[in-house]
């Protein structure tokens, strides 16, 4: 109990501590930011900096302790520092790496059906480039962005300019945008932040982090300032002076990219009066949900926020917020006028009626899919290529870590049939294929491990509930009455989408694997 | 704030728009089942047990009660068969996460009660398999993890109520768990022991460690519950005690105006000294064949050895016939009585009548004269009193803190204040001391000790220079403006920057964000009072205050802390020397007459001596006899042994207290008092709140009121008193101080608080003097300083300053707080801190023993190194009677309020040279 001793700390590490907190005017609402930058600097955060940096920043070592460890990508234990991350774990990534017939998950099964390894990365396009080196993490980055000039001779910046210049005001903006046919929600909610007193502030939600996900990724390695344009139109009918990019940490390159592209933009006098402010997520699936980034852009861990009050009229320190994601506010430009360019395939995305996948698992190239139309699941598989040689189609994860299993057969119905039928497709568009060797039951155990390990925590119905989830799918006989039962506490009383979908997804499961000879 | 109108299953209800669900279902009879909400002050809902859930007409999915605010119109239902079998299921999944023991352990829990209701005594869902052995490390906490429910009360408990910062809810996801600091044990971690996290635990996950009686409470049986007044600080806090086989066994925080529930580590684990076998329970008489030795340094049992036991009335007889002896043989102005800070009002009040009537003696006084914070604010503004609650905080936009630590020794005040800053209130504190409530200042002038003044003046320097004086306030109501702008125009900042040490900017920063403020406190403690220019010290900041008008208003006034938790009671009723009861003056013929008439007899009408003044008397031969009732100067007073000789040298000394202390060793008879919690009576905390305290548990053997006592020698010495009961004391009490007007015994003992004067402007909410300083006919005075300074500078041969005080676990002279259980082994002996300079200039290990010496005496403890000491200064508490710090305390005493300098004076330290392993330093 004595807080008379006194720590001592390396020296050098002291400078580069205080000069991270310096540079952040050491405010604890950057608390994330800052345990991130002396990541990079130092490998990892350990008990001697956790305790300077809490006491520069006038937090309880327990409130900044709770951060370090809430918030994965931190990388902190108490002693040393992290040599390496370890491979992904998660279903893709273990799915391609590891082939799972019966036999071996026979012989694999064991307590802890938690991801040993690390989180996924958004790297589930590459997964089969892991097998042999541990990390899919090098080869697929590339930096090859559209630059600016590029972007403005396509007429890129010119609509955000009319409206600095006043030929167009904040209801034409709207009432474009509207004709256009984009997501109703998307007016409401501007227009929800516009009317709200008090200086909005907006967030462009680059933190994708659904499994299976990577097509906001891929619009960024392409086409940054298509995002960031939109997001000034915003800036500008909302009345906020700030955008905050809330980018996935895993996505260290575009890290490093749109610190240049936001570089590019200064020395070209765009967006002037805008306070551009980079921040990371913290490798927390679920700071994908608004409340719970906004939380952690308020140094606080990422624990999703009952709403009402939603976040257009209370967001980010009580403030009216605007949060969007990339996809949405690249569509968004084609309300005023930005066109298909066929030298650049991203930008498709104009057109409504083209559709975004992402596209993983046993598929010869997975990728990113841009399709008009799409009758069925099959055709998507068809259009990476078709199944990875000697496999055959199994069936595909629709929608993330708490989405829909589907059959093979499934795979060949109309979608309309298949949405009748209350499948949801999911917002990430995430499409996981398996074949027909994969094992049904597995592939459900690491999704609920998946949503286990995210769960925030908060609530006893998604923490106890994902936990008990994923013990129940891991191993033994199923019981499809209490898994029902949990199911229906999961749906019923979390306090988020997360624990509601994963409900959703364990009753699912427990139909789809009722039946079978595991079942009680 | 607009009503509206809601059904709930059915009901219409009416509630006003900011309450919440559940809330306005309380109010109207009906309670939501729950598990982390609270609905006391400071907690806000958290919404994470998923218990409350209820069904809104409109809403597909269910509704947490606990945190939606009613609207118009809303109709809630709240049991139907889907709340009920979610309910149930979110139940039997709260189970799962519990160890299977600890479950069935839930016999008297929030949670327990609420699996009953339900029905559940099983989880299909299984039990936590993991064995976690509970961390019993820290000697006041336990913490059984296979008990927590991670439903985060506590943490809401120690970081937004009490703001501690201990309780962390880390990781994530079936990680999440409670941990302490950075992952520490509860031992290991910065933990204060307030205990709010054992209170609000909906599943006794965190518990009493040594509870009360020094056992684990799930192994108590409550028989019943009582309320008391913790007889620690001037807070006064409610407190529940939970009672089995008449003896208080747990405390809990009750609804008290001033903590709303809270408690401190001694409110909460310092109610076993009531019980401790030392405790004084049949009156005792000297031994013919035992001298007074002042060079014995005797407590507790070594001091039973000195008496032999005697019946009260022998005792009593004893103690009448030496007073009269006295009397006749030296006269009335040889004899003193010192009374307490810490009995009831209706004890002091008897106390002096028996000193002024029968004794006929104006040597009346009690520890507050140790402290005195009070006489300069007289001085200026008539008052006996704060002018407003500390809880005023949360209404001010700065407050200025001098010469206070109040997480230490007001701490319950000191979340609410930690609380106001939270919400934005701006802190100023002015502190040699780098105290860890300093992470909540926007200002930490940390001045070097005794230059408040040259501080304080340059603050006001600057508030006149820049002309951020109110205006209104100092035309029309104050007197000596101009007198106090020449005395502060020798005080520019940057002088006081060098003289203080404390940055240029930061003074010329602290005064215009204080005097800018629209609704700016002060508070101030001992760190300004305890020295030989206290009162200078506090004559300056309160001319900040005035020249700023920052006086009368919500959230604007004077807060000296009171420091006893009946200073202001006892002061009040007149146990001092210069006052009549009702803070009279007692050279007033015109006041002295009415008490004559009330009393019926005369009284002596010079002001008497002070309590270190009656002690020098007694040693230089001119006091013989000494009622001492509940002080003791034995290790209070400043220069111990002077005090010792001073005690020893008396004719006729009578102790009555609940413990045999180091004063009763001199003392020809001792008598047996009964504690706070054992009788009733009324005390008034530092908010002026008058408050009821009713017999909790009976007092041991033959104990009496120390009231009750008194009234026994005035009779025996020829009184005719008739106080059949404590409540024809407290009306008598109301007839003598007017402050006390409107007030009778049946009202408080309905009441339970009273906050006077009962004429306040409600509105006010407690702050007074919104327009006038009526009690010096209107208009606030400025006081000249006398420009004292230290009595004893350090000098070649003690170059340290030596700085004495409290610590958290601890009251004064430890009487009580020593054979509290818990609260020694929080802090079980005395500890001298040590700057880091001079630690490494000594070349000191940790917690090695070292000799400290001044001119007075000497003591041996261990050393610590404290970095949040300036160099050159050392500091120890005063709670010791192995290390006894006024061993080496001066008596250089204030000129106005003859308070002694306990914050100041030259000490050298040495290290331990010697090698007696039996020195009188053994615990």
């Amino acid at each position: 109990m004595s807080n008379h001793l006194i720590r001592t700390i390396d020296g050098a590490v002291v400078n580069i501590v205080d000069d991270v907190l310096a540079h952040h005017d050491a405010t604890s609402d950057r608390a994330l930011e800052i345990l991130l930058q002396l990541r990079d600097r130092l490998g990892g955060i350990t008990d001697d900096v956790l305790v300077r940096v809490a006491d520069g920043l006038k937090l309880s070592r327990a409130e900044l302790y709770e951060l370090a460890t809430f918030y994965p990508s931190v990388r902190y234990h108490p002693t040393a520092v992290a040599t390496r991350a370890a491979a992904c774990e998660d279903l893709v990534c273990a799915l391609v790496r590891s082939p799972h017939s019966a036999e071996e998950r026979e012989a694999t099964r064991d307590e802890s059906y938690l991801c040993g390894g690390s989180a996924c990365r958004g790297r589930c396009d590459s997964a089969q480039d892991v097998v042999g080196t541990g990390s899919n993490v090098v080869h697929a980055d590339k930096a090859n962005w559209r630059t600016l000039e590029s972007y403005r001779s396509a007429g890129g910046y010119g609509y955000v300019e009319r409206l600095r210049r006043g030929d167009v005001d904040a209801a034409d903006v709207l009432a474009a945008i509207e004709r256009s046919g984009s997501a109703s929600s998307v007016v409401r909610k501007w227009r929800a932040v516009r009317d709200q007193h008090g200086e909005p502030v907006v967030i462009a939600n680059a933190s994708e982090g659904e499994l299976g996900t990577f097509k906001d990724r891929h619009i960024l390695e392409r086409d940054p300032h298509g995002v960031i344009d939109a997001a000034l139109v915003a800036i500008a009918v909302v009345g906020a002076r700030r955008l905050i990019i809330y980018l996935r940490d895993d996505y260290d390159h575009l890290y490093r990219e749109l610190q240049q592209v936001i570089n590019e933009m200064r020395v070209a006098g765009l967006g002037a009066d805008v306070e551009f402010d980079l921040r990371r997520s913290g490798g927390a699936y679920i700071c994908g949900e608004e409340t719970a980034l906004i939380a952690s852009l308020e140094g606080q861990r990422g624990r999703p926020r009952e709403q009402p009050p939603f976040p257009t009229t209370h967001g980010l320190f009580g403030r009216p917020t605007l949060v969007q994601n990339i996809e949405t506010l690249y569509r968004l430009r084609a309300a005023w006028g930005m066109r298909v360019e066929a030298s650049l395939p991203v930008t498709r995305l104009l057109d409504p009626a083209v559709r975004i996948f992402s596209v993983s698992g046993r598929v010869c190239c997975p990728g990113v899919q841009l399709m008009a139309s799409l009758p069925n699941i099959a055709a998507l598989i068809a259009a990476c290529g078709g199944m990875t040689e000697g496999e055959e189609l199994g069936g595909v994860v629709l929608g993330g870590a708490a989405g829909s299993i589907l059959t093979a057969e499934q795979c060949r119905l109309p979608l309309d049939d298949l949405l009748r039928a209350g499948i949801r497709i999911g917002s990430g568009s995430s499409v996981i294929v398996f074949a027909q060797r994969d094992d049904v039951r597995w592939i459900a155990a690491k999704m609920a491990a998946f949503l286990a390990r995210e769960s925030c925590g908060q609530c006893t119905p998604c923490r106890v509930g994902t936990s008990k989830m994923a013990g129940m799918l891991a191993g033994g006989p199923l019981d499809p009455v209490l898994m029902r039962s949990l199911a229906e506490v999961m749906r019923e009383a979390s306090i988020c989408g997360l624990g509601r979908s994963a409900g959703q997804f364990l009753a699912g499961a427990a139909e789809r694997l009722q039946g079978s000879a595991e079942c009680r | 704030m607009p009503v509206v109108s809601l059904h709930i299953d059915g009901r219409t209800i009416e509630a006003d728009e900011n309450t919440t669900v559940m809330d306005a279902a309380r109010g109207a009879g009906l309670q939501i089942p729950y598990l982390c909400a609270c609905d006391r002050e400071g907690y806000t809902p958290i919404a994470a047990c998923r218990s409350c859930l209820v069904e809104v007409a409109g809403e597909a999915a269910l509704v947490p009660a606990c945190r939606r605010k009613v609207a118009q119109g809303m109709a809630v239902t709240t049991r139907n068969d889907r709340i009920d079998n979610v309910r149930r299921l979110v139940v039997e999944l709260t189970a799962s996460e519990m160890g299977e023991v600890e479950f069935a352990g839930q016999t008297s829990t929030t949670f327990g009660r609420l699996a009953r209701s339900l029905d559940v005594t099983a989880t299909r869902f299984g039990f936590d398999a993991v064995v976690t052995q509970p961390d019993t490390s820290h000697p006041a906490v336990v913490f059984v993890a296979d008990a927590c429910i991670r439903c985060g009360l506590c943490r809401v408990a120690c970081q937004d109520v009490q703001v501690n910062g201990i309780v962390a809810l880390a990781g994530r996801g079936t990680e999440t768990r409670i941990t302490f600091d950075h992952g520490r044990s509860l031992g290991d971690s910065s933990c204060v022991s307030c205990g709010e996290c054992i209170q609000v635990c909906p599943t006794g996950a965190l518990r009493s460690g040594a509870g009360v009686a020094g056992r684990m409470p799930a192994e108590l049986t409550i028989e019943r519950t009582a309320e008391t007044i913790c007889p620690f600080c001037s807070v006064g806090c409610r407190v529940e005690l939970g009672i089995a086989g008449n003896r208080a066994v747990i405390a809990r925080g009750a609804d008290g105006p001033a903590n709303r529930g809270r408690l401190c580590v001694k409110g909460r684990f310092g109610f076993d000294y009531l019980a401790h076998p030392e405790r004084l329970t049949v009156p005792l008489i000297r031994r013919e064949d035992a001298p007074k030795n002042p060079e014995l340094h005797l407590t507790g049992a070594d001091v039973l050895t000195l008496f032999r036991e005697a019946t009260w009335d022998e005792a009593l007889d004893r103690a009448a016939a030496g007073f009269l002896k006295v009397k006749e043989k030296h006269g009335s102005a040889r004899l003193a009585v010192l009374g307490s800070a810490k009995s009831a009002s209706e004890d002091a009040y008897v106390l002096q009548k028996l000193a002024r009537t029968v004794l006929k003696t104006s040597h009346i006084d009690h520890c507050t004269r140790l402290c005195a914070s009070i006489p300069p604010l007289t001085e200026a503004i008539g008052t006996w009193t704060v002018t407003l609650p500390f809880s005023h905080i949360l209404e001010a936009d700065v407050a200025l803190v001098v010469g206070s630590n109040p997480e230490v020794n007001h701490p319950v005040a000191a979340s609410f204040m930690k609380n106001a800053v939270r919400r934005g209130t701006k802190l100023i504190l002015i502190d040699p001391y780098r105290q860890p409530f300093a992470r909540h200042a926007a200002y930490h002038l940390q001045l070097r000790p005794a230059t408040d003044v040259a501080l304080l003046s340059a603050m006001t320097h600057v508030v006149i220079a820049e002309d951020l004086i109110d205006h209104a306030f100092v035309s029309q109501r104050l007197e000596g403006f101009d007198d106090l702008k020449a005395r502060v125009s020798a005080y520019p900042p940057e002088v006081a920057a060098r003289v203080c040490g404390v940055p240029e900017e930061s003074i010329v920063g602290a005064a215009r964000l204080f005097a800018k403020a629209p609704n700016a406190m002060c508070f101030w403690g001992m760190g300004a009072s305890q020295h030989a220019h206290g009162s200078d010290n506090m004559r300056a900041l309160i001319a900040l205050a005035l020249v700023t008008g920052q006086v009368g208003r919500r959230g604007a006034g004077m807060h000296p802390w009171r420091g006893q938790n009946n200073v202001q009671g006892s002061c009040d009723v007149g146990l001092l020397p210069m006052c009549l009861p009702g803070n009279r003056n007692i050279s007033d013929a015109g006041e002295r007459a009415f008490f004559e008439r009330l009393w019926q007899t005369d009284i002596p009408g010079e002001r008497g001596l002070t309590v270190v003044e009656i002690l020098e008397a007694a040693a230089a031969g001119e006091m013989k006899g000494l009622y001492v009732s509940g002080g003791n100067p034995a290790m209070a007073a400043p220069d111990l042994a002077m005090t010792r000789r001073a005690l020893a040298s008396l004719e006729h000394l009578v102790v009555q207290d609940i413990f045999p202390t180091e004063t009763a060793a001199f003392a020809d008879v001792v008598l047996p008092a009964a504690a706070l919690a054992e009788r009733s009576g009324t005390v008034t905390n530092t908010d002026r709140f008058v408050q009821l305290v009713e017999t909790a548990v009976p007092p041991p053997g033959a104990a009496r009121p120390d009231w009750e006592i008194t009234c026994e020698i005035a009779t025996r010495m020829g009184a005719r008193w008739n106080f059949d009961h404590v409540g024809a004391v407290f009306d008598e009490m109301v007839r003598a101080v007017p402050a006390l007007a409107g007030m009778d015994w049946a009202t408080i003992t309905r009441e339970r608080q009273l906050q006077y004067p009962l004429s306040a402007d409600p509105s006010n909410g407690g702050s007074l003097f919104a327009t006038v300083f009526p009690a010096i006919g209107g208009k606030a005075r400025i006081a000249a300083l006398t420009n004292g300074s230290p009595g004893e500078l350090p000098d070649e041969q003690y170059p340290l300053i030596l700085v004495t005080g409290r610590v958290r676990e601890h009251w004064h002279t430890g009487s009580m707080t020593r054979r509290a259980k818990t609260l020694d082994a929080l802090s079980p002996e005395s500890l001298v801190h040590v700057s880091a300079a001079d630690f490494a200039r000594l070349d000191l290990n940790d917690r090695e023993r070292v000799e400290v010496l001044t001119r007075r005496g000497s003591v041996r403890l261990p050393a610590v190194c404290d970095e949040r000491l300036q160099s050159g200064v050392i500091w120890m508490a005063m709670s010791f009677f192995e290390a006894p710090a006024n061993d080496l305390t001066t008596r250089h005493l204030d000129t106005l309020t003859r308070a002694p300098e306990y914050k100041f004076c030259a000490a050298r330290l040495i290290r331990d040279e010697s090698k007696n392993i039996g020195s009188d330093n053994q615990t």
